[in-house]
C-alpha cells in the first residue's frame, strides 16, 4: 500500500552487478521511507552501496528487483523520456564534484534545468538570480565554474538542484570537496531549504559530525540497511 | 528545449575549442570555395564561348580544307549560287609578329574583306578607333583589342593606336611595313581569334601568307531553320573535301568539352569536401569524447536524448553554415583572382592565349572525340581555323609564337556566379555537415545518464 504522504518510497530494491562470472549485489532488500520535507543522511563504509542507492533514487540507474516510488509514482513504469522528464519535474541532483558546466556562467549553470522545460528565459532568469542571491552569489553570477570557490560552486550547484523546485534532492557526499566550514555552511543551507520549502532531502555522508542536522540517519553496510535513526 | 538555448549552448560548446573548431571550418571553407571558384570559371567560360558563338549568329557555317583540297575563289562562287547562302566569306589566316616603336607582339593575322570582317564581329558596327583597310593590295591593316592595349604590366595604356605604322613579319616574309587604319572593339574570348589579330584585306593577306587558297571559308544561311540542310547539301558536296562544321554542332562540342572540365573541377572540389566531412567529424567525435560527463549532466538534470542529440547536431551545422558561407566568399574572391591573374587555362607563362581553351601545348588532353577537330593557329588564336594536317579529333596547338613574345593581356573570363551555385555551395556545406555530425551526435544522445557521469 502506498502513503501518498511519503515522498520517497523504497520496496526492497535489490542491485545486482554481473562483470564477467563475478556478481557483485550491491544492494540488497532494501526498503524505507521518507516523508515529505526530510532530510536524511546515508552513511556507511566505501563499497556498501550508497551511490549505487543515489542513482536509483535518482532513476538514471535501475534497480534488479524492487520499486521505488517518488512523490507516489512507480519509476520502474517509465521510459527514457518520460524519465528525463521526471528527473526535470521532481529531481535536484548536487555531486561531490559540483558538475557545472565548465563553458557557461554561473548564472546560466543554475538556469540549465529550465531551458529542458517550457519556462520563458526572462522567469528562469528571475528565478535563478533570486536563489542564486539567497545563496549569497549575487555578485557572482557571471562568473564562470573555474572562476568560483569550490563552496562557492556547490551553491551554484544547490541552485541549480533547487531551480525547478523539485521534490527530492539528491546530494551525494556534497561537503565531500570542501573544508569544514563551507561544507557546515551547505549542509546548513540544505537543512533550511528542507525547512523552508518542503524538498526531501537524501545525502550521502563520511562525515558523521554534520548528519547532526538531519531527522533521519539511513546506515548502509554491504548493501543492507544496518539500521536507521531518527533524530528530534 | 527551445531553439534560442540550443543555439546557444551548442556555440558555447564550440567556442570553447576555438583553435579547433576554426580549423574545421577553415576544411569547409577550402572545399565551398574550390566548388565556386571552379563552376564560377567554367560558367563564365562556357558563356563566353556561347556569346562568342552567338556573336557569329546561329546561321554560321565553316568550311574549311581537308587533305590536299584547296579553296578557292571557284568554290566562293560555287557556294554562293547554293540555295539559303545569305553570305561567303573566304578568309586567310597566318601568324607573325608585328613590331610597332620597336615593341614585338605575336599576333594572328587574318585577311578577310571588310564586308566579311563585319560578318566575323557579327555587327555592323565594331570600330573602336580610326576607321577600316580598304579591299585592295595597300598594305593597311585593323587592329585588335588587345594588340592596341597589349602591356601586360599597364593594360589600361593604349600601346597601339590607329594612324600608326609598324612592320609586320611573318615566317616566310622578310619586314613589311603597315599602317594601322583602326582598332575593332574588345570582342572577348572567340572562335576567330579577334582581340589579338591583326587584320588585312585578303588580297594584301594573300600575298603577306603566300597564300593562293582559302584557310576558311565562312559561309551564313539565310535563316536559323536553313542550317541543317545547307550544311547536309555542302557535305554533299565536298564530301571527304572540306570538313563542315556549324555554330550549333560548335556549340555542342564546346559545352561537352566545358562539362567535362566542370566534372573534373567537381571531382577535385569534391575531394576537399569529403576532407572536410572527414574532418568535422572527427572534431564532433573529440568533442562527444570530451563532453561526455557534459552529456551526463546534461541527461540528469532531464534533458532528453533528442535534445543532445540536436545541440551535438547544432554544431556540426554551425561548422559547415559557417564554413559555407565564408567559403563561397573565399570562392568568389579566388575566382576574382583567377581571372585576374590571366585565367585558369593560361599556359606556363601566365599569358592568356585568346580563344585557346586549354592553353599552350599538350592541350589535346581535353581532346573531344566528337569534334572535328579545331587547331589553334597563331598564339592560340582561332580555334576556327583549321591547319590541314589531317589529324582529325582534338586539339592541336599549331602555335608559332614564342610565349615570352606573347603579349595577349585580356581575354579572361569573367566568372558566372548562378544562384544556384550559391545556394548549392552553402547547401552542400551545411549537408556534409549534418552527414558528418550524424554519427557523433546519435552516439553522444545515446549514451546513458549514468556512464556519462562515471566518466571523468
Ligand atoms: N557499474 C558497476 N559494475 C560493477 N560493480 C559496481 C558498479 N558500480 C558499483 N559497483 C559495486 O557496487 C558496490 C557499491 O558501490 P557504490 O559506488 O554504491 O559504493 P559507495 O557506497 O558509494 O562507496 P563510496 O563511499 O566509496 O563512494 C561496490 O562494491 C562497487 O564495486
Ligand atoms: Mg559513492
Amino acid at each position: 500500500m502506498i502513503m501518498p504522504h511519503y515522498s520517497v518510497q523504497v520496496r526492497d530494491i535489490e542491485k545486482i552487478y554481473h562483470s564477467g562470472d563475478i556478481t557483485v549485489t550491491a544492494l540488497e532488500s532494501v526498503s524505507f521511507s521518507l516523508r515529505e520535507g526530510e532530510f536524511a543522511a546515508i552513511v556507511g563504509p566505501s563499497g556498501s552501496g550508497k551511490s549505487t542507492l543515489m542513482n536509483i533514487l535518482g532513476t538514471i540507474d535501475k534497480p534488479t528487483n524492487g520499486e521505488v516510488y517518488i512523490d507516489g509514482v512507480p519509476i520502474s513504469k517509465m521510459n527514457g523520456n518520460q524519465l528525463a522528464e521526471f528527473r526535470n519535474k521532481k529531481l535536484g541532483f548536487i555531486f561531490q564534484a559540483y558538475n557545472l558546466i565548465a563553458g557557461l556562467d554561473a548564472e546560466k549553470n543554475a538556469e540549465l534545468p529550465l531551458m529542458a522545460s517550457p519556462v520563458s528565459s526572462d522567469e528562469r532568469k528571475e528565478r535563478a538570480d533570486r536563489l542564486l542571491g539567497s545563496l549569497g552569489l549575487a555578485a557572482r553570477l557571471k562568473l564562470k565554474p573555474t572562476q568560483l570557490s569550490g563552496g562557492e560552486q556547490q551553491r551554484v550547484a544547490i541552485a541549480r538542484a533547487l531551480v525547478n523546485n523539485p521534490a527530492l534532492i539528491l546530494a551525494d557526499e556534497p561537503t565531500g570537496n570542501l573544508d569544514t566550514k563551507s561544507g557546515d555552511e551547505v549542509i546548513k543551507l540544505l537543512r533550511q531549504v528542507s525547512k523552508d520549502r518542503k524538498v526531501t532531502i537524501v545525502m550521502v555522508t563520511h562525515n558523521l559530525d554534520i548528519t547532526k542536522y538531519c531527522d533521519r540517519i539511513i546506515h548502509i553496510r554491504d548493501g543492507r540497511i544496518e539500521k536507521q535513526e531518527v533524530l528530534k | 528545449m527551445d531553439a534560442r538555448d540550443t543555439v546557444k549552448l551548442a556555440a558555447v560548446q564550440l567556442g570553447e575549442k576555438k583553435v579547433r573548431t576554426a580549423l574545421t571550418i577553415i576544411m569547409v571553407i577550402i572545399g565551398v570555395a574550390s566548388i565556386v571558384a571552379l563552376t564560377s570559371q567554367t560558367a563564365g567560360e562556357s558563356q563566353s564561348i556561347q556569346k562568342s558563338l552567338g556573336s557569329l549568329g546561329p546561321t554560321a557555317i565553316l568550311v574549311s580544307p581537308s587533305g590536299k583540297t584547296l579553296l578557292t575563289s571557284a568554290d566562293v562562287a560555287e557556294i554562293s549560287s547554293l540555295p539559303n547562302v545569305s553570305s561567303v566569306t573566304p578568309i586567310v589566316t597566318g601568324s607573325g609578329t608585328l613590331t610597332v616603336d620597336g615593341v614585338n607582339q605575336s599576333v594572328t593575322i587574318v585577311g578577310v574583306s571588310t564586308n566579311g570582317l563585319s560578318e566575323i564581329m557579327g555587327n555592323s558596327t565594331f570600330l573602336y578607333q580610326g576607321s577600316l583597310y580598304s579591299d585592295n593590295t595597300t598594305p593597311a591593316s585593323a587592329i585588335g583589342y588587345d594588340v592596341a592595349y597589349s602591356s601586360s604590366t599597364e593594360p589600361d595604356v593604349q600601346q597601339v593606336g590607329a594612324g600608326e605604322t609598324g612592320t609586320i613579319q611573318t615566317a616566310s616574309k622578310s619586314k613589311i611595313a603597315v599602317s594601322i587604319e583602326g582598332v575593332l572593339d574588345e570582342h572577348g574570348t572567340s572562335l576567330i581569334s579577334v582581340d589579338n589579330t591583326v587584320f588585312f584585306s585578303l588580297p594584301f593577306a594573300e600575298v603577306l601568307l603566300h597564300k593562293d587558297s582559302y584557310s576558311e571559308i565562312l559561309v551564313k544561311a539565310t535563316n536559323a531553320s536553313s542550317v541543317t540542310a545547307l550544311t547536309s547539301l555542302l557535305e554533299v558536296v565536298y564530301g571527304d573535301n572540306a570538313r563542315i562544321t556549324n555554330t550549333a554542332q560548335l556549340a555542342s562540342t564546346f559545352s561537352s568539352i566545358t562539362s567535362s572540365t566542370t566534372t573534373l573541377y567537381l571531382i577535385i572540389a569534391g575531394i576537399s569536401l569529403l576532407v572536410a566531412a572527414i574532418g568535422i567529424m572527427n572534431v564532433m567525435l573529440m568533442s562527444v569524447s570530451e563532453r561526455i560527463h557534459d552529456i551526463g549532466i546534461f541527461k540528469s538534470i532531464g534533458f532528453e536524448s533528442k535534445d543532445v542529440l540536436v545541440l551535438f547536431m547544432l554544431q556540426a551545422i554551425f561548422i559547415g553554415f559557417i564554413g559555407g558561407f565564408l567559403g563561397l566568399g573565399t570562392g568568389v574572391a579566388a575566382s576574382y583572382a583567377i581571372s585576374y591573374a590571366g585565367g585558369l587555362h593560361s599556359g606556363p607563362t601566365g599569358a592568356v592565349t585568346p580563344g585557346s581553351f586549354t592553353g599552350g601545348a599538350g592541350s589535346g588532353s581535353f581532346a573531344d572525340r566528337g569534334s572535328s577537330g579545331f587547331a589553334g593557329a597563331g598564339g592560340g588564336g582561332a580555334v576556327f581555323v583549321s591547319s590541314t594536317s589531317g589529324s582529325g579529333g582534338g586539339f592541336e596547338s599549331t602555335s608559332s609564337s614564342s610565349p615570352t613574345s606573347s603579349s595577349s593581356s585580356s581575354s579572361t573570363i569573367t566568372p558566372v556566379f548562378t544562384l544556384s551555385v550559391i545556394l548549392e555551395s552553402i547547401a552542400v556545406a551545411v549537408a556534409i555537415s549534418i552527414i558528418a555530425g550524424i554519427y557523433p551526435a546519435w552516439k553522444a544522445s545515446k549514451m546513458e545518464p549514468i556512464d556519462a557521469l562515471r566518466t571523468l
